[in-house]
């Protein structure tokens, strides 16, 4: 007696009542047989049997247990042996087997990659505590339209003391300094300067050690330094009774405090190295430089909108009450928003790219599948007509496709770990910093998640479509042109075209892409970048003083200044060489200027600032607009000259007589302008130059740390970086040469993010392709090979080889044709999710979609081919032998 | 003279009768009741109410096999038979049952 899905415990207990009131009626009968009323009879027998409702209690209870067991062990079997099954039917035909499990691969592969990228930036929470309550306080300027600035140390000091919506208020700036190192290269570090309160604004501890004391910023406290996390372990190798010794920085003795946890300076941008005190009381704040960054913690129950409400009325009346502040505005922006919204964007579209993708191998897996079923249509009808029911066929091509996708879910894993350290290299700079992606536990639930998923979905369609068979026809031998067949037919080529139109999606978002880069690596930046090496150094103030009495005389400045350029000029490869403050990739600061003869004018805004020497015009490959460039003789002793860029000159003097106009700026004397250079993209390829003003570093040396030199060379830049390290240890050895890369290698990271999410579109392009074309193939050859007797009666009745195969190219075109079309039309509503990252390329440029409609088209004709020639070479005499 | 055989008899008693009753055909309850009486000369009969408890527990224990059928008067009846399992079972407790009576005669002859 086998125990079917369908008996419930009730059936049992109806089973229980009849079995009881069997043997009690029988004995009733017995009774009345020799005599007794029948009354009386039911009465004894009743009786006699005893308590029935205890009785009947336990035994419905016994019999409901063991039904149980039954099933479950019935169960258990039916699972075991569709697993069986499903492995043999999955032996038997391992190409397609292969198949499925590479393609559902491929997708889990790509989506798991992804995924480790969103849970590396997004998911992981940021390391402060309560970050969510974490926000930045910015300037802003209105006249130049800015809207994130630094501050001054004086504003700080009023956002803290003078606002409600803060629990807590800290600063920081930056600087570079360099640890010296007993017979090995110094080390170049970026610090921040911090104000006591920021590991507790932040919520962090220090995990060995102390943050920086009240003691050390406003007190008598000495010479500490706090390493960041990654610092100590490179290069003091984690050693954990690092408290207490001693560096030596820039020359000065510095003692090791405390050591940061892990990612603590992220909020920073990530590249600090150490915290040391910023050394500042509250009386000696002044309101320029803006060279201070500020995060506050939000009071509990204050939204950001509130706080910011309430930091603009602070900034207003700053404004009232100081000219420096004149057109400064005040911005709260969650720290969150700051440093992942921009990511979410891009990440976000990512995903439903690669969503559309999965979908893609999805429908191409249950085109094969459908493909096996039909091929196979004859066990299935012998299985439906020897009494397997429904559910026992979809189970069991289930348990089919949760094996495939399992193994899939393996092979997605191991492509992913494989591809995890390039896609870490081709991440832009800004996600990269807020985490490394890998394999960890969260991502491969997530791939098991998505391979069960699919799994799931790939075994309900064929099984559907296999439980409706019909045993009858299909036993018959009807079935290969039956209804059921044709139905198939229908359904698989809905499939391709559906595989069509999510292709299209993806093929007009890699173009969009691709364009975007292809524009940006068209524009005119007005600076050359091949074969430019730049590396920095900085110069502390102890060695290097800054007196600003006898400004611009900063007799080792430039003395150092000048001979280490003569010497890197004359380094073999050197074509040309200049000292620059900021780079040609690098925006620098602005400053405000007066313009001789003119009233101020807020609104006139501050012009980036641009500190040279005179090489840089070879090294960049400037051009000259007007007037002349600097020259050897523009130094300390000579009168002070100044150059405007075309943006700078055609804004500030609109009739064209910026030439011999003068400028002044920082509290120096008007200098002429005595030449217009031609624009420098300096903020990258996609903004627009702003306007600038170039000096000469002979005239106006930098109070500021660092410089940069700039090499233009006539082989591999990245050869001549030796030599420049070795000047510089030759002038002076306590300096160190950091942040050297070729000037190529800076321009691609500031197209980093569009070239990253185009290379991973263009890869899911490529993929959608390769499925599209397989669906066409695998659609037309099964439908030729249906449709052999009518292609040879066309043959016989005269239809030469290539009418029919112009038919079966047609065919494929037209598998496609209405798929691209949907398509088309969900791209354009869709590449609006793009659109904050292209270039020179509207959503709408028609030149995407027609390529994208192009190459579809193209890749279904050639999958069409190989199905049209078997289709043109059906022998005539073969279809009319009935089969 | 009969003894009262239930639930509460000495342990496995109503089991060894059962199994034994339908060592050599399958029988419906009603028809084991009277079989252990008829076997038993009579001295044996089975409260009929704990019979059934005891049938459903040897069937969920997997010594008895169990299959509707037919009775001699053609109505629907619930038939036990004996599993491979429940046969090996059967020797065993019967086995016991004999040295365990043996032991006490023994005893009883001082």
């Amino acid at each position: 007696m086998g125990v079917t899905g369908d008996e419930g415990p009730e059936r049992v207990d109806r089973e229980v009542d009849e079995e009881l009131a069997f043997h009690i009626e029988q004995r009733a009968a017995e009774l009345i047989a020799r005599g007794w009323s029948a009354e009386a009879a039911r009465a004894h027998a009743h009786a006699s049997f005893g308590d029935v409702e205890r009785i009947r209690g336990e035994s419905r209870r016994l019999r409901r247990s063991d039904r149980a067991r039954r099933s479950r062990r019935a169960a258990f079997e039916a699972l075991a042996q569709d697993a069986r099954l499903a492995l043999r039917s999955l032996r038997r035909d391992p190409g397609l087997s292969a198949l499925v499990v590479l393609t559902l691969g491929l997708g889990i592969g790509f989506a798991t990659a992804l995924f480790s990228v969103v849970d590396s930036v997004l998911l992981r929470p940021l390391p402060y505590a309560d970050a969510e309550q974490l926000v930045y306080l910015w300037q802003n300027d209105r006249a130049t339209g800015t809207a994130r600035e630094a501050m001054g140390s004086a504003d700080f000091y009023d956002f803290r003391d003078r606002t409600r919506s803060f629990e807590g208020v800290a600063m920081w700036g930056r600087y570079e300094a360099s640890i010296q190192r007993d017979g090995a290269d110094p080390v170049q570090l970026r610090l921040a300067v911090v104000h006591h309160d920021l590991d507790d604004v932040l919520g962090i501890v220090p995990t060995i050690g102390r943050g920086v004391t009240v003691d050390e910023t406003e007190g008598a406290g000495g010479e500490v330094i706090v390493l960041g996390d990654g610092l100590w372990r490179s290069a003091f190798d984690a050693d954990p009774a690092v408290v207490g010794r001693d560096v030596v920085l820039d020359g000065v003795p510095t003692r090791v405090v405390g050591v940061l946890p892990p990612r603590a300076s992220l909020l920073m941008g990530g590249d600090v190295d150490a915290w040391r005190p910023l050394r500042m009381t509250p009386a000696q704040a002044t309101r320029n430089p803006h060279a201070y960054r500020a995060v506050a913690r939000l009071a509990p129950g204050v939204t950001p909108a509130a706080a910011q409400a309430d930091a603009e009325r602070l900034a207003t009346a700053l404004e009232a009450e100081d000219n420096a502040n004149a057109n400064r505005g005040a911005l709260v922006e969650p720290v969150d928003d700051f440093l992942r919204g921009d990511a979410r964007g891009t990440l976000f579209a990512l995903l439903a790219a690669v969503g559309v993708l999965l979908a893609l191998a999805t429908l191409n897996v249950t085109n094969l599948l459908l493909a096996r079923a039909a091929a196979r249509k004859g066990d299935t009808a012998v299985h439906t007509a020897l009494g397997s029911g429904t559910s026992r066929t979809v189970r069991r091509h289930l348990a089919a496709t949760l094996s495939l996708s399992l193994a899939a879910s393996a092979l997605g894993a191991l492509l992913a770990w494989a591809t995890l350290g390039g896609l870490g290299g081709l991440m832009p700079p800004a996600l990269s910093a807020l985490g490394t992606p890998t394999l960890d536990g969260r991502v491969l639930g997530f791939t098991m998640a998505l391979a069960m998923s699919l799994g799931v979905v790939l075994g309900l369609g064929p099984a559907l479509s296999a439980a409706r068979v019909d045993p009858a026809t299909s036993l018959s031998g009807a079935g290969r042109g039956g209804a059921g067949a044709r139905r198939s037919v229908h359904t698989r080529k809905t499939l391709v075209g559906a595989q069509a139109a999510l292709a299209t999606l993806l093929l007009v978002g890699a173009g969009l892409l691709g364009l975007t880069v292809q524009n940006l690596g068209r524009v005119e930046l007005g600076f050359e970048t091949d074969q430019v090496l730049r590396g920095s150094v900085a110069l502390p103030s102890n060695r290097y003083p800054v007196d600003f009495s006898v400004y611009p005389q900063l007799t080792e400045r430039l003395d150092f200044i000048r001979e280490a350029l003569r010497r890197v000029s004359d380094l073999p490869g050197v074509e040309a060489a200049a000292l620059v403050t900021n780079h040609s990739l690098d925006p620098g600061f602005t400053n405000s200027i007066a313009i001789e003869g003119r009233p101020p004018d807020p609104a006139r805004g501050e012009p980036t600032t641009r500190m040279v020497t005179p090489g840089y015009l070879d090294v960049a490959g400037l051009r000259l607009v007007q007037g002349r460039w600097f020259e050897e003789g523009d130094d300390a002793d000579a009168p002070g000259v100044v150059l405007l860029n075309r943006t700078a000159a055609e804004r500030y003097f609109p009739d064209g007589d910026a030439l011999g106009s003068r400028i002044a700026f920082w509290g120096l004397g008007f200098r002429e302008i005595v030449g217009v250079i031609e624009d420098e993209r300096v903020a990258g390829p996609r903004t627009e130059a702003p306007p600038a003003f170039y000096t000469s570093l002979l005239q106006t040396p930098p109070a500021g740390g660092v410089l940069t030199f700039m090499l233009r060379t006539s082989a591999d830049p990245r050869a001549a970086a030796p030599g420049l390290r070795r000047v510089v240890r030759d002038i002076d050895p306590q300096l160190a040469v950091f942040d050297v890369a070729t000037m190529d290698e800076t321009l691609a990271l500031a197209k980093q993010r569009e070239r990253f999410v185009t290379a991973l579109l263009g890869a899911f392009a490529l993929m959608a392709l390769v499925l599209a074309a397989t669906g066409v193939y695998g659609v037309l050859s099964y439908s030729i090979a249906r449709r052999r007797r009518e292609l040879g009666i066309r043959k016989a009745l005269g239809a030469d080889r290539g009418r029919l195969r112009r038919m079966v190219l047609s065919q494929g075109a037209g598998l496609v044709a209405a798929g691209i079309a949907i398509g088309l039309v969900t791209a354009r509503l869709g590449a609006r999710l793009v659109e904050s990252l292209l270039f020179g390329v509207e959503s709408n440029s028609p030149l995407p979609y027609i390529a994208a409609a192009a190459a579809l088209l193209f890749v279904a004709l050639a999958a069409s081919l190989l199905p049209a020639a078997r289709a043109s070479a059906v022998p005539p005499a073969h279809a009319l032998r009935s089969d | 003279m009969t003894s009262r055989i239930d639930s509460t008899s000495l342990y496995g008693t109503l089991n060894l009768l059962v199994l034994r009753a339908v060592a050599d055909e399958p029988l419906h309850g009603l028809a084991i009741a009277r079989r252990i009486l008829d076997s038993s000369g009579e001295h044996l009969q089975v409260e009929e109410g704990a019979l059934y408890p005891a049938l459903h527990r040897l069937e969920r224990d997997g010594l008895l096999q169990a299959e509707w059928g037919r009775s001699e008067n053609n109505r629907r009846a619930r038939f036990y038979r004996l599993t491979d399992r429940g046969r090996t079972q059967l020797e065993r407790e019967a086995e016991r049952w004999r040295a365990h009576t043996r032991a006490v005669a023994r005893l009883l002859e001082g």
